[in-house]
């Protein structure tokens, strides 16, 4: 849980103020809460934001990632708390105070300048001499690959070239921070992929954050240090992406990264120190790692996901064991996604390799046994 | 089967070409032919008041060494740029105030009512001009109440400005519009996140980004007070000779139509070398 030093976050309630104040964090959203007449849209949100961290803030649309970063921008007031630079209270300052250059959805490159004199903005605004001004702005561009470029218009270039041109446009004013607003959710999988690469190549070279807004689960487990989950205007969960990955903190976060099972379940504690929940779906054994921490007639969601369960053709009833429906299979790659339904409706999924799919002989609609170890599954306190 | 085929790719096509039709008809009648039959006139002769058939250079020869045909072209020239370059500025604040600070109903209201002069016409408010400027008319005796002795201001410089950004002002008001509500919000956003403060977006960002439709609604206004009879004549009093006005005096003395042809040319080339020279700058890239 190391990760969780570099980012505290309050899931619910207002946390105390008094010491949240002596925070050191580069960057920190204190009690920050955003509405809109009646709307909110920010509920009393708390970030800390280490310097030279990788973020990607995520959650579903309308979940209140992307005024989070408007309102660090200085693109939205903040309807109440504070948000602090090094210590500095910045609510006040205006947006071309403040020094967050952001790379747009729509990367915003003004198409009356050509490439060079979109990387020099920034220069040119900050009073940089013209001979400076160039030299800084074709450095920038031949570090993102775009020599020869320098003189085209915007119109000329590809989407991936574009792409470059925004980041060095920011990056040129070599800034402490950078915010990313999904900026390649216009790009194709492949060269998306390719950019994610290069981004996180950047953000580690340069040292300087990178707070990331995406719905993108790849975009944000493939290069972030920290991914925070967002979900109505609220953070559900902040760590590592292999802390979330495992060890979700909400059947929220469970149910929007995908992949895994979710069983309600009532726990009843055994004479030996394990753990029977009881679902409608039967009574499972639970001998893993949050174990200690259940009370006797505790409500608990039981996550176990897709590559810890197995199946075989079949019904039973043992403990661990449900009888399910095949009602779906996704082939990705070498894999495949099984989704199931229990008798009370209860969705399964699965994940098998090709070839043990193959083995199994499975159509839709087969009644199997799915199970797994009573060691795996995660249990969250509902 | 075959029949059936042919057919319906026939009355598909005959579909096709009666919706095109009109386009190429229209300008074949109107402005192709029109601008030979122009263009033939203009090498005919005139022999007792009598226009005849003929091929000779002579009324080119004439109007192209003529002083007062290139007093004329110069000063119509600068009068219409003028009207242009004032119109444009004077647009320039509404539209943005239009643009950026009206709500959408607002917006629409003002917008209709710039619409609105188009419904009377121009050469009823070139009239209700003169009665505003004309000697001891009302602007004249505000001034002289004041103690300001304006002198008439029919005929002067002023009047033509007054009415030709009457003519043009409306229109060029919109284009800016339109082209200023077209902008892409975001653009001025990423300025102001780029370190560029409120006084200089302006000139950095909102103007350039519009420049297209500024360039767009000058052209027009050049054309328009280019061409235009109406406010030459009535509040300049024929006392700055233009080139319409050269045109009306050409044809009344001695039925010179083909002389006047060689003007009228002449204007058409200057309105389409001036077009192709402001769209490919407004479009240019920086």
């Amino acid at each position: 849980m190391n990760s969780l030093t570099d980012i505290t976050a309050a899931r619910t309630g207002a946390p105390n103020p008094g010491d949240k104040r002596m925070s050191h964090a580069h960057i920190s959203l204190q009690n920050i809460h955003k509405s809109y007449g009646e709307a909110l849209a920010v509920d009393r949100l708390d970030l800390d934001i280490e310097e030279g961290k990788f973020i990607a803030i995520m959650g579903p649309s309308g979940c209140g990632k992307s005024t989070m970063l408007r309102m660090l921008a200085g693109l939205e007031d903040v309807t109440s708390g504070d948000i602090m630079r090094e210590g500095q209270r910045i609510n006040d300052l205006a947006i071309w105070e403040r020094d967050m250059p952001m790379v747009w959805q729509s990367l915003a490159l003004f198409p009356f300048l050509t490439v060079r004199e979109n990387v020099e903005f920034g220069l040119r605004m900050k009073g940089v001499g013209g001979a400076e001004r160039r030299s800084r702005a074709l450095e920038w561009l031949g570090k993102l690959g775009l020599e020869g470029y320098a003189n085209r218009g915007i119109d000329q270039l590809s989407g991936g070239q574009r792409q470059r041109v925004a980041l060095a446009r920011c990056l040129v004013t070599e800034p402490s921070v950078l915010l990313l607003d999904e900026p390649l959710s216009a790009l194709d999988a492949h060269l998306s992929v390719q950019m994610q690469g290069e981004l996180k190549r950047l953000q580690r070279e340069l040292g300087i954050t990178f707070v990331y807004v995406t719905h993108s689960h790849s975009e944000a487990f493939s290069m972030a240090d920290t991914v925070v989950i967002m979900n109505q205007g609220r953070i559900e969960q902040a760590g590592s992406p292999e802390d979330i990955y495992l060890r979700p903190a909400t059947p929220f976060v469970a149910r929007f990264l995908g992949g895994s099972s979710i069983f309600d379940c009532k726990t009843r504690r055994r004479k030996n120190g394990e753990l029977t929940l009881e679902s409608t779906d039967g009574s499972f054994s639970y001998t893993g790692p949050e174990l200690v921490e259940q009370d006797e007639g505790d409500e608990v969601s039981l996550i176990v996901r897709a590559d810890q369960i197995s199946i075989a053709p079949g019904a039973g009833w043992a403990e661990n064991e449900v009888s399910a429906r095949v009602v779906g299979e996704e082939f990705v790659g070498a894999l495949v996604n099984l989704r199931l339904e229990t008798a009370a409706g209860t969705p399964i999924t699965v994940q098998l390799q090709q070839r043990d799919m193959q083995a199994l002989d499975i159509e839709v609609g087969a009644s199997v046994t799915a199970s797994w170890h009573p060691e795996d599954g995660h249990i969250i306190k509902t | 089967m075959t029949t059936l085929i042919s057919i319906r790719r026939l009355s598909r096509l005959a579909y096709g070409g009666l919706w095109s039709l009109p386009l190429p008809l229209w300008l074949a009648g109107f402005f192709l032919g029109p601008m030979i039959l122009l263009i033939w006139l203009s090498f005919w002769d005139v022999r007792n008041f009598l226009l005849t058939p003929d091929f000779q250079i002579e009324n080119w020869q004439k109007m192209l060494s003529a002083d007062y045909f290139w007093a004329a072209y110069l000063r119509t020239t600068l009068i219409a740029l003028s009207a242009a370059a004032l119109a444009s500025l004077i647009a320039l604040p509404c539209a943005l105030a239009i643009s950026f600070f009206l709500g959408l109903k607002a917006r629409m209201v003002v917008l209709g009512l710039f619409v609105v002069p188009f419904f009377t016409s121009y050469l009823v408010r070139i009239y209700s001009w003169q009665i505003y400027l004309t000697e001891n008319g009302i602007i004249m005796k505000t001034l002289a109440a004041i103690g300001i002795d304006s002198g008439s201001l029919l005929n002067t410089p002023f009047a033509l400005m007054i009415g030709l950004v009457t003519l043009t002002l409306p229109l060029v008001i919109v284009i800016q519009s339109i082209s200023m509500l077209s902008l892409d919000k975001t653009l001025i956003d990423a300025a102001y996140n780029l370190g560029c403060g409120p006084r200089r977006v302006l000139f950095a960002t909102v103007l350039p980004a519009v420049r297209p439709g500024i360039v767009l609604g000058a052209l027009f206004a050049f054309i328009f007070s280019f061409g235009d009879f109406v406010t030459a004549t009535y509040l300049g009093g024929g006392k700055f000779t233009t080139l319409s006005i050269l045109i009306a005096d050409t044809v009344k003395s001695g039925q010179q139509w083909p002389r006047a042809a060689v003007v009228a040319l002449v204007m058409i080339a200057t309105l389409l070398i001036s077009a192709l020279g402001a769209i490919s700058y407004a479009y240019r890239r920086a």
